[in-house]
């Protein structure tokens, strides 16, 4: 299959825009084309249909860890070669450009006058990609998530055609928000195309203050009395080596000058820190930070209100199976990435540990294990009207995959 | 349709149901009064049960449903159709839950915008999208037509606002979403429904976030001597980075019109525009804030600023955009609001289109707007008794749309499209865009008998259905 593809691609592509993609994380090997235009891609899509492929977009990989594997790809469809901004207007505060611009790129391009949400700390990712993952970042506390900061976007259907929903403007409710349903959609629906985001004013100053406290609860603690005091922090942080062991706190701080002033008096009063971090320091620090939980194979995610339970909770599966969790946790959202050190992807212990924390009504999203990812569960009718959007928006199954 | 409403009263009682023709008029039309059909039947649920019940009985009987939150939308969203029933919210107005810790309520969809921020207020919390109508609209048709309001040019329009749903679909099976999620479990059906103008389902309750209300807050209000320089100012103070909570405008008319009524708020004669900031924040904040943009509007030398941080004189400032659309009842019997969106950066020269569209017409235009979204609301006074005006006053409203399309805007910022905006639909979007949107639909009402006729054309989706008559079966 993967020659014959890759020879009836070479009707569409110039040879330098197919490769093989190699696979990984349980996702198969299968041809790759990477078109340099939109008319290309809409030329392999249609090629694709013609031959009743299932294709799979992909940006740069950065998620992929975090994506089920298909059962059949037959053809994966880069954004790769689709790069470059398409229009920024600094006066506007939106920024449009083609799905396969690098997350490095656009901070580039707005770097000292705007701020970008989502705040990623994998400098890889593409546009598309970020929104076909419903990536949000580190600044989502203060800045809501990717879905948030789509204006608008364009994407080829199954067919080969076309399809703009939103705009460039930052207010806009002009017909259906599809976009909505594009965005974390992992390419289920639609290959996108271009996308528009809104632009933040970029803050000033950065400080970050640090407190070490004497469990994660404590730290979860101070986190809601700074809420309760008014603090309304970029992110705030707590790491822990051990559930049940000391916690570094770290709240971070941006805007104008006398708002993160005003703002660190009231963290100093209510989490008593031991560091304060201002200007470049504080700047690398939130970079450090951004990529805290990185290695995390798991993200759990409930109520601000009810984490130190789900802590609990997770503490108790993890000693019962003998998995000694190190968490990063942003208790403001309520979620906690947890890495297990030393235990490998194949070990049977974190599916045990997936229905353990089913059954204490968490939800968790895992990386790296493949096939064996285990399903989200919505309910009844939701999964049969995604369905039904599935089969609505990609009657002929072209793209792989169903709802996520 | 007199056993139809037998059958609905049993499910809903007496009280449920309105079909003598003295009270259905009160139905004819939303707040777009231009377009109006007298509904033979209306239906008033008080829960998600009832609804689902409701619905399951008219799909049985196709017929088709028109849902109505409290009719203050502004594009004929819920103008009745002929052989249909109206499905009003309007005794669904419970508070459900109201979770402080975790920041979030949950309301039945008949909810008062207003109530349920006044009901946060005390606990130091804020519902952040306030409509004009906010007084009288509610949170259901707030997600019906994924509403505005002056702040939300800081807190973005009720879908950053809404977290989950309980829809009764067109078959009167419930889709139960209301569980506040930080991610969607799958597709975002939440985010998918909010603005679909009542086509998808009918929204019974409403998880929405709350925001913490600020600590300071300011009014600037800024008098100007033209409107061009109220328009760059807005253009300045959004390019310097500023980023206060509301930006919005004012034109002569309306400030006459504001000034000859009750809601007087002694604004200058010679005053052509006025510019409305506010800032919120901590109070060294706020403080900084305040002197940015000032440094910003001075630039455009203004003929007075005048601030207030007290609520009553905050009330003051804001008395006069507040009660500018009751204030236009004085100028004309009838008000088309019109409502379109510009890139920020054009607002001078689409504002000045505006007035010369209207100019050349010989029709009255009194603008109010929300500045720094670039939501336009071009107010065309007129008289409904009058036909060649009425016809003046839709053409207007085309050509500004067109307008501001052109100029890379787009129809709608916060009214929706509704009956209104259908013949302009396809000055925004392709063929193609809009055969995908009828797909999306069918998958939610198959036989679309969800305000039918609304937001989407009717023709591209007979277009949509006659193609995929025609497709070759799916593979397996």
């Amino acid at each position: 299959m993967s020659a014959r593809v890759t020879e009836l691609l070479t009707g569409v592509l110039a040879q330098e825009r197919i490769r093989h993609f190699p696979g990984g994380h349980g996702h198969r090997a299968a041809p790759e084309a990477a078109p340099s235009s939109l008319e290309e891609a809409a030329e392999v899509l249609r090629l694709a249909r013609a031959e009743r492929w299932s294709v799979q977009p992909l940006g740069h990989g950065t998620r992929l860890a975090w994506l089920r594997p298909r059962e059949r790809v037959d053809l994966v469809l880069s954004s790769r070669n689709l790069r470059g901004i398409t229009s920024y207007e600094p006066a506007d505060g939106t920024l449009t450009a083609l799905a396969g611009t690098s997350w490095a790129e656009l901070v580039a391009a707005t770097a000292g006058r705007h701020h970008l949400s989502p705040e990623l700390s994998e400098p890889d990712a593409t546009l598309g990609g970020t929104i076909a993952a419903g990536l949000s970042g580190f600044d989502r506390l203060r800045y809501g998530p990717v879905r948030h900061q789509v204006l608008g976007l364009a994407a080829l259907h199954a067919d080969g055609t076309r399809v703009k929903s939103g705009g460039r403007v930052v207010k806009n409710v002009t017909g259906y928000d599809l976009h909505r349903l594009w965005c974390g959609s992992e390419g289920t629906l639609c290959f996108l195309a271009e996308g528009t985001l809104r632009l933040y004013p970029a803050p000033a100053e950065t400080a970050v203050l640090r407190a070490t406290v004497a469990s994660p609860a404590e730290a979860i603690g101070r986190c809601h009395a700074l809420l309760r005091a008014g603090v309304q922090p970029l992110a705030a942080v707590v790491s822990a080596q051990e559930l049940a062991g000391p916690a570094e706190l770290a709240v971070v701080l941006a805007g104008r000058p006398e708002a993160v002033e005003g703002e660190a008096a009231l963290v100093r009063t209510h989490a008593q820190p031991s560091a304060e971090l201002h200007g470049a320091d504080a700047l690398a620090a939130r970079a450090e930070l951004c990529r805290a939980g990185q290695g995390a194979l798991l993200v759990l995610a409930t109520r601000p209100s009810i984490l130190n339970a789900a802590l609990g909770a997770l503490a108790k599966a993890a000693r019962a199976l003998e998995l000694e969790p190190r968490v990063s946790l942003h208790p403001l959202l309520a979620t906690a990435q947890v890495e297990f050190p030393g235990i490998q992807l194949q070990d049977e212990r974190l599916l045990e540990l997936d229905e353990e924390l089913a059954g204490a009504g968490l939800r968790a999203r895992w990386r790296g294990l493949g096939a064996r990812t285990p399903r989200p569960r919505p309910a009844a009718a939701a999964a049969d009207l995604m369905l039904r959007l599935k089969r609505s928006l990609d009657p002929d199954g072209l793209f792989a995959g169903g709802p996520p | 349709m007199r056993s139809l409403a037998r059958e609905l009263r049993a499910l809903v009682g007496p009280a449920g149901i309105v079909d003598e023709p003295t009270r259905l008029v009160a139905y004819e039309s939303d707040a777009l009064a231009m377009l109006a059909e007298t509904p033979e039947l209306v239906v008033l649920p008080r829960d998600t049960r009832e609804t689902a019940a409701v619905m399951e009985l008219l799909s049985r009987r196709g017929v088709p449903v028109v849902p109505r939150g409290a009719g203050t939308g502004l594009a004929g969203g819920a103008t009745p159709v002929a052989g249909g029933v109206v499905l009003s919210t309007a005794r669904m107005r419970d508070v459900l839950e109201l979770d402080v810790a975790d920041r979030f309520a949950r309301v039945q969809a008949g909810v008062v915008n207003v109530d349920l921020s006044s009901l946060c207020q005390h606990l130091g919390l804020a519902y952040a999208p306030d409509p004009s109508s906010q007084m009288a609209c509610t949170i259901g048709g707030n997600v019906a037509n994924n509403s505005g309001g002056p702040h939300c040019f800081k807190y973005g329009a009720t879908t950053r606002h809404v977290l989950g749903l309980v829809i009764v679909q067109h078959d009167g099976s419930v889709l139960d979403l209301a569980e506040p999620e930080l991610d969607p479990l799958g597709y975002d059906l939440v985010g998918l429904f909010v603005g679909s103008e009542g086509t998808l389902g009918i929204a019974t309750e409403v998880t929405v976030r709350l925001v913490p209300a600020p600590p300071v807050i300011e009014v600037v209000l800024v008098l100007f001597r033209s409107l061009d320089d109220a328009c760059e100012a807005v253009s300045d103070v959004i390019a310097a980075g500023c980023d206060p909570a509301a930006l919005e405008i004012l034109d002569k008319l309306t400030i006459d019109a504001v000034e000859r009524s009750v809601f007087a708020a002694g604004y200058p004669r010679e005053a052509e525009a006025v510019l409305l900031i506010e800032l919120e924040g901590r109070a060294e904040d706020v403080a900084a804030q305040a002197r940015e943009v000032l440094a910003q509007v001075e630039r455009r030398r203004p003929l007075e600023v005048r601030r207030g941080r007290d609520p009553a004189t905050r009330k003051k400032l804001w008395a006069g955009r507040k009660g500018a659309f009751g204030a236009m009842g004085r100028i004309a019997p009838d008000l088309y609001v019109a409502d379109a969106v510009v890139p920020r950066t054009k607002l001078r020269e689409l504002v000045a289109r505006t007035v010369a569209i209207c100019r050349e017409r010989g029709l009255r235009l009194a603008t109010v707007f929300h500045a720094g979204d670039g939501n336009l609301h071009p107010n065309i006074c007129y008289d409904r008794r009058d036909a060649d005006e009425v016809r003046r006053v839709l053409e207007a409203g085309h050509l500004i749309l067109s307008e501001c399309v052109a100029a890379g805007g787009a129809l709608t910022g916060e009214h929706g499209v509704g009956l209104e905006k259908l013949s302009a639909m396809e000055l925004y979007f392709t063929p193609a865009d809009l055969a995908a949107a009828c797909r999306m639909r069918e998958a939610w009402d198959p036989h679309r008998r969800l305000n039918p006729g609304k937001l989407i054309p009717t023709h591209a989706c007979l277009e949509v259905r006659s193609a995929a008559r025609n497709a070759e079966a799916p593979r397996p």
